[in-house]
């Protein structure tokens, strides 16, 4: 689903964020992006995403070239991903029905199946009954699955998450990976970025870990060590 | 895109247009006044071009008689103008009856002309009237070769005056109209680049889920689109009222030339200067937005 060969990305200003990384990620895995910040990890996203293209090396998601992919293809490369950042990015004054359906509209869904799939996504988030607060009225953590339902409401086969839980306590944190692990075993990839060591240790989840724009190491049911390795 | 979207662009660009009102206001005045400056030198140029060819088209040459010129050789000028080929009319027009008409002009009496003048200092002339405006000139050089006649005058001269002030008049127009619009490109862009900022956040989430560029442009292309026919419409209307206002006044008090009445010509022009205001507004919106893209695509 995602594969990535001597993938390196130098910066203008001379600053070597990836180092000729390679990695494959299956369809239906669920792993963690891992390392302290100024690894990689965003230049990864944002590679993936196709916001930025890798100086060196070949991307390939979902059977698409991202260097070589067309603008028309580039839309719906990036339509089949959703993405969920730290700090939420809701649109305060929408309401959470309105911030997921908002995801749709903008790729132009009919509003027949806007209606009918809001409330499926908000279901599988847990927020059914939050349908109609505004987000400042929400919890952190509440917000924060708004995002991943808005991520996952037109089905992408993948879900990147960039540090999601990095603004939310232990207790709300757990809940999201819940969330996460849910929407994992209904078939969507996930990738997360996180430095956030006792989740990674509590998922038993593939493991990749960046430091200084190389992968250290690439573990199945990894758990997080230090960069004490290096 | 599809047509249902378009109602969401209309209604999330009368936002962004009413949620700037101090930058909407300044964008379409600089669009109205940019287009009113063009509609005011068009209008200059329609009416010059038209005295030009109003002159050119006449076919009267005036033959001064030389001072002192006893009767019966200026009554025999007569039979030599009238024999000259292409000849339809020859009038005379004693200096006193030129003194009559001047003071006419002048709305003076002759007399009061006279008493200022000391003299009078017109000479006898004949009006000669040629069949076809073409044949003015060799007329008009056969008439001076006649002895007799001291000078033989008809449009040409006034004609190269107003083509060269004409072509002043277009130089200076163009380059007035240049600067003003790129002004009204720079403000409309200012504007647009204000509304876009106030919708940062918006526009980032639009590109997270999969929004395509021209979803994102569209509400600001149609502000931009809206500025441009507002800024259109007042230029007209102003255009319109200033120029109806001008020619009532002056179209019977200008006598030496003729004002061109608001025709088909004139509609054409204002047709031209909306479509030049949805030009510039949309041109504006596209370039801040664009930037704006690029931009963002480095900064996510």
């Amino acid at each position: 689903m995602i594969s990535l060969r001597g993938v390196s990305k130098k910066y203008d200003n001379g600053q070597l964020a990836l180092d000729n990384i390679s990695m494959e990620i299956e369809a239906g895995e669920f792993v963690f992006l891992c390392g302290a910040s100024g690894a990689g990890k965003s230049t990864l996203i944002r590679l993936l995403f196709r916001e930025e293209i890798a100086t060196d090396g070949k991307i390939i998601v979902n059977g698409r070239n991202l260097r070589k992919i067309k603008r028309r293809d580039l839309l719906r490369h990036r339509r089949s991903m959703g993405l969920v950042f730290q700090d939420y990015r809701l649109l305060p004054k929408k309401t959470v029905f309105a911030n997921v359906a908002y995801a749709m509209e903008v790729t132009e869904c009919k509003r027949k199946d806007i209606k009918k799939r809001v409330p499926e996504i908000l279901e599988v988030v847990g927020l059914a009954d939050k349908a109609d607060s505004f987000p400042s009225e929400l919890s952190g953590g509440e917000q924060q699955r708004v995002a991943i339902a808005r991520a996952l409401v037109n089905r992408p086969a993948i879900l990147i998450a960039d540090e999601p839980t990095g603004n939310l306590d232990p207790q709300n944190a757990r809940e999201l990976m819940d969330v996460l692990q849910l929407i994992n075993e209904k078939g969507t990839t996930v990738v997360m970025a996180t430095h956030a060591q006792d989740i990674v240790d509590e998922m038993k989840k593939r493991v990749i870990m960046l430091h200084e724009g190389k992968i250290v190491y690439d573990r199945e049911e990894g758990g997080y060590d230090e960069v004490t390795l290096v | 895109m599809k047509l249902r979207s378009f109602s969401r662009f209309f209604v999330e660009a009368s936002q962004s247009l009413r949620r700037n009102i101090l930058m909407t206001i300044a964008s379409v005045a600089t669009i109205a006044l940019t287009l009113f400056v063009c509609g005011v030198f068009s209008i200059l140029v329609l009416n010059i071009n038209k005295f030009a060819n109003d002159i050119e088209s006449t076919v009267e040459i005036q033959a001064f008689l030389e001072e002192g010129l006893d009767p019966g050789a200026a009554a025999d000028l007569v039979g030599e103008i009238q024999a000259i080929e292409g000849v339809e009319s020859v009038t005379f027009i004693s200096k006193e009856e030129a003194l009559a008409n001047m003071a006419e002009q002048l709305e003076e009496t002759p007399e009061t002309l006279l008493s200022s003048l000391g003299r009078n200092p017109l000479p006898d002339s004949y009006m000669v009237t040629a069949a076809s405006a073409d044949d003015v000139a060799p007329i008009a050089e056969k008439v001076e070769a006649l002895s007799g006649v001291a000078e033989a005058q008809y449009g040409d001269d006034t004609v190269d005056n107003l083509f060269r002030m004409l072509k002043w008049v277009r130089y200076f127009g163009i380059a007035l109209i240049i600067f003003l619009i790129i002004a009204s490109i720079v403000i409309v862009a200012f504007n647009i680049k204000v509304t876009v900022a106030s919708r940062k956040s918006e526009i980032i989430i639009m590109r997270y889920v999969g929004a395509s560029n021209w979803y994102i442009r569209w509400p600001f292309c149609i502000a931009g689109i809206v500025m441009g026919l507002i800024g259109g419409a007042i230029a007209v209307g102003l255009l319109y009222g200033a120029y109806s206002l001008f020619f009532d006044q002056f179209s019977s008090t200008l006598v030496f030339m003729s004002l061109i009445r608001i025709n088909r010509e004139f509609y054409y022009l204002f047709a031209g200067m909306l479509i030049f205001g949805v030009l510039l507004g949309s041109a504006g919106s596209l370039l801040s937005l664009n930037v704006y893209l690029k931009e963002r695509k480095k900064k996510m």
